[in-house]
């Protein structure tokens, strides 16, 4: 005989994760830097693998990150569907840290997409070079701004350490292999792993 | 052992609007309050009187601003608001765990 009182129990203990979960509200998103991380950095390597060895595909070793952009739009959207409206998505937290990452992948866009018409204008692609250093720099941004509002302190580090990859990838702009590898690996640690521990840590739709 | 008390219910929080405020902040912080009173069905005059009764309480802040020329006024839960909505949680679990 199921218990009549069950359901309300229920509700009452959802509520109370809601409330609780409101005072110290993780950040969500964790999913969607999980999938940019390793999408962007996969992307990344093969394309710096093509464009360091000889291959019949090497030539278009340029063309391997913009598919990761499309691969990642596709998932982006999925994701969005999937965790729409989840428990705490409207938390202050939330809004400004979704907002935030938001913001940081549009500057991102732009940045490529103006900087490419710069390299074309000047015919001088080495302009490109400034990419990788922009983006970890705006990923500082993202995390730093993440961390003040979970007040979370290893997300503080998180941030240095890809303001440390802008500066890293600078020092190797002569060199786009060494770059492009100092990217990948940034984008596997400072992008996917923290976004995986965020998913982590990110409440279960079911209480 | 019947362990529910009476006394634990809130009554600032018991009353369907005042408790339907507290809900609707508790996860979303806060909220202006027009979004309040579309979400809660409510007109404007019963609103203020049931945020006007909250805020007594400490329960909720209310900051009056402007966006251009048009008055904002934002509500939003404090930390003892955010405090006694899950004390009054608690308080029902336990009447709905209490024998009848």
């Amino acid at each position: 005989m199921t218990d009549p009182n069950h359901a309300i129990r229920d509700d009452i203990a959802f509520m109370r994760a809601l409330a609780e979960e409101g005072r110290h509200t993780p950040m969500l998103g964790g999913p969607i830097l999980l999938a940019a991380g390793l999408i962007f950095g996969a992307a990344n390597g093969i394309g710096a693998w093509l464009a360091a060895t000889d291959t019949p595909f090497s030539n278009g070793a340029w063309a391997v990150p913009l598919s990761g952009v499309v691969v990642f739009m596709v998932v982006l959207v999925i994701l969005k569907v999937r965790y729409a409206g989840r428990p705490g998505a409207a938390s202050p937290v939330n809004r400004a840290t979704g907002a935030t990452w938001r913001s940081v992948g549009w500057s991102i866009m732009l940045m490529v997409v103006a900087l490419g018409l710069a390299s074309w204008k000047l015919d001088d692609w080495r302009l490109m070079a400034a990419v990788p250093i922009i983006v970890f720099a705006l990923y500082g941004a993202g995390w730093q701004v993440a961390a003040a509002m979970t007040q979370s302190g290893w997300l503080r580090w998180v941030a240095f350490g890809s303001y440390a990859t802008a500066v890293l990838t600078a020092y190797f702009a002569s060199d786009p292999l060494a770059s492009s590898l100092i990217s990948t690996v940034g984008l596997f640690a400072l992008v996917a792993a923290p976004g995986y521990v965020l998913m982590r840590q990110a409440p279960s739709l079911i209480v | 052992m019947d362990d529910f008390d009476i006394e634990r219910i809130d009554e600032v929080i018991h009353g369907r609007l005042r408790l339907g405020i507290m809900a609707f902040l508790s996860t979303a912080g806060s909220a202006d309050f027009n979004a309040l009173k579309a979400k809660l069905q409510a007109t404007d005059g019963n609103l203020s009187v049931h945020l006007r009764k909250l805020e007594d309480a400490g329960y909720v802040a209310i900051a009056k601003s402007f966006v251009g020329k048009k008055p904002l006024t934002t509500v939003a839960l404090t930390e003892p608001g955010r405090a006694a909505f899950i004390r009054y949680l608690d308080a029902m679990a336990r009447l709905v765990n209490s024998p009848t």
